[in-house]
């Protein structure tokens, strides 16, 4: 396809989806348009926020000294001391190639990726619950969280593996053939080439793949382009950085870092929190803390209550509504299981919010099981991006039968973003206002 | 209306474009908000030896409110505590040798003595906050240092290494 045709097909897409809003927004009635309105302030709200000022403050923060300096290594050719994979740092040196060596440069991918993780919260969700109106509450719920601000405005890896995670996931949910199947392989092979936990997503990219798109079942096996691509992610990182770029070279590289993550695991650190904790939020940090005099300025991690509190309440209620299905009297385990498929598959479950679910566990668990002593609240963050397109999803489906309650709810939602803002967007604020809104301890630094 | 429906190819390549979009329209408001005039080292150009012009916001009681902790002494100048909290004795001498922290209106912090001695801070005082304009000499950095901005307040750690120095002829700017 030549460019001028490719760029026609995308204007008129444009246009196309333009026109379906405003006939979306002629047929919506008054709650459902004061619904959307609240949903674009939040999503405006939540770019606004990840932009301002995110070059302040202008020294390192956080991680940021593990890995701006080696981003800088790869634009002076000097070797890549990081423990981690090379994608990130070198997504970092791009920034500071159009920035400059400052704090800007250095958090310019992680604005860039963290909001396209809207965008792609919106195309996903769309896609996997047939419900433009599922994605836009999904992609509102991203933008609105205040996890997610605070990782579009710091150099760390976080955000951009959440996003590309997000697009390999909406890759599996369009693959109909063996070509879906490739792009889906070849962008965990991006991800991981970020931070090896994101080949985590795997297994709910296959069972989507399967049960959605209905590929091939042999077709899955071109999945194993992906280790393919993270070692040409590699090479070329060595390339730049002036290593040998030999195969065997490569392996003892990726053996030595193997080893050290698996030491790294008896270590202890302040910060630790169990993988358990992080759905309740128990231990978020504020990976940006400065002060001056009397003003602080921080960007929390935690979440925003109101989406995390409701997700977790609806996991409570799924958990005891299918323990009560299986338990209930009558019939023999025939019966129980059919009782149990009925749940799973009815409203307001069904496919598509499972098949998110399995997002949620497949990137949570793993750390119960790989890190259980040397574990931080941000692995969760990738695992909260499907935790929210479910709630989208959810919430979308309540809208159809209570509208009015969704738009208490998403008004509740704004009112406790505009309230957090503060502290997740590095704010001018007392530290007696930061108390009021980090009441529990364990959320102050 | 024509519905378009992407294939499981150009949906990738969509997300690549936005991305690219996202990029440009990113580089092109960080561009416009001037993060180049924000986002270098407010302490550029600043090294021991050198003379700054800079600007302080005070309010009157700040003169027995500031304090900093140290065992270290740069040049004679010392603060007024020890790290363990305790007042340091013998006291420094004058307001000339005794350091406190102060914040410049672009928010950087620095430790200074001699503020309250100036000739131009003698007169009457405003009762609302104002700003002092002083030549700054920079005589040393201090990082293992501790802050507290009012005598109610525990002294908190320095995050980072401190300039320390002089504030001479300071004036109230009309």
């Amino acid at each position: 396809m030549t460019l001028p045709a490719f760029a026609e097909k995308h204007v008129q897409a444009a246009r196309s989806a333009w026109q379906r809003m405003m006939a979306a927004w002629a047929s919506a009635s008054q709650t459902e348009r004061a619904t959307a309105v609240i949903l674009g302030l939040m999503i405006v709200g939540g770019i606004v926020i990840r932009i301002r000022a995110i070059w302040y403050p202008t020294t390192f923060t956080f991680d940021e000294p593990f890995f701006v300096p080696n981003a800088h290594n790869y634009l002076l050719g000097l070797k890549d001391t990081n423990d981690h994979p090379p994608l990130f740092k070198m997504f970092m040196s791009v920034g500071i190639l159009l920035l400059g060596f400052n704090s800007a440069g250095w958090r310019f991918p992680a604005l860039c990726f963290g909001t396209l993780s809207i965008l792609l919260a919106y195309w996903l969700g769309k896609a996997c619950f047939r419900s433009a109106r599922a994605g836009f509450m999904a992609a509102a719920f991203v933008a609105a969280d205040g996890f997610f601000i605070s990782y579009s405005r710091v150099g760390l890896m976080d955000g951009d593996l959440t996003s590309l995670l997000l697009w390999t996931m909406l890759a599996a949910v369009t693959a109909r053939t063996w070509r879906g199947v490739l792009v889906t392989g070849l962008l965990i092979g991006i991800a991981a080439s970020v931070k090896w936990s994101g080949v985590f997503i795997v297994i709910p990219a296959v069972v989507t793949m399967l049960l959605v798109g209905r590929v091939p079942l042999w077709s899955v096996l071109i999945l194993a382009v992906a280790p393919v691509m993270q070692a040409g992610v590699w090479l070329l990182a060595l390339r730049v950085s002036g290593e040998p770029t030999d195969l065997a070279s490569l392996w003892q590289l990726v053996r030595g870092l193997v080893k050290k993550h698996v030491e790294m695991n008896h270590d202890t650190n302040p910060l630790n929190s169990s993988w358990y904790t992080w759905i309740i939020f128990y231990r978020p940090v504020i990976i940006k803390n400065t002060t001056h005099g009397l003003h602080k300025y921080y960007a929390s991690t935690v979440g925003n209550p109101v989406f995390w509190i409701t997700l977790d309440l609806f996991l409570v209620w799924s958990f005891i509504q299918l323990v009560a299905r299986a338990t209930a009297g009558g019939g023999g385990i025939r019966l129980r299981m059919a009782r149990l498929k009925n749940f799973l598959v009815g409203k307001p479950v069904g496919k598509p919010i499972l098949l998110m679910l399995l997002g949620w566990a497949a990137l949570l668990v793993p750390w119960a099981i790989l890190r259980n002593k040397y574990s931080f609240l941000h692995y969760y963050l990738p695992s909260y991006a499907f935790a929210l397109l479910t709630l989208g999803g959810l919430i979308a489906f309540i809208e159809r039968k209570r509208p009015k309650t969704v738009l208490v709810f998403v008004v509740l939602a704004l009112v406790v973003a505009i309230y957090f803002a503060p502290i997740w967007g590095e704010f001018s604020i007392r530290e007696y206002a930061v108390n009021r809104r980090l009441i529990p301890p364990t959320w102050r630094p | 209306m024509v519905r378009y429906v992407p294939n499981e190819v150009d949906v990738s390549l969509r997300v690549l474009l936005a991305l690219f979009v996202i990029g440009f329209g990113v580089w092109v408001v960080l561009s416009w908000l001037k993060y180049d005039k924000s986002a270098v080292q407010t302490e550029e150009g600043w090294h021991k030896g050198s003379r700054q012009l800079i600007e302080v916001t005070l309010v009157r009681e700040d003169a027995n409110k500031l304090s900093c902790a140290s065992n270290f002494s740069v040049e004679g100048l010392n603060c007024g505590y020890l790290a363990n909290s305790q007042p340091r004795v013998p006291p420094p001498p004058d307001d000339a040798h005794l350091l406190r922290p102060y914040c410049n209106v672009k928010n950087d912090v620095l430790l200074a003595a001699g503020l309250w001695d100036s000739p131009g801070l003698r007169a009457p005082l405003p009762n609302e906050r104002f700003t002092v304009m002083c030549n700054y000499d920079i005589v040393g950095v201090l990082k293992s240092v501790s802050l507290r901005w009012s005598p109610n307040d525990k002294f908190e750690p320095a995050k980072q290494g401190l300039p320390v120095g002089i504030l001479k002829d300071c004036v109230i700017p009309q």
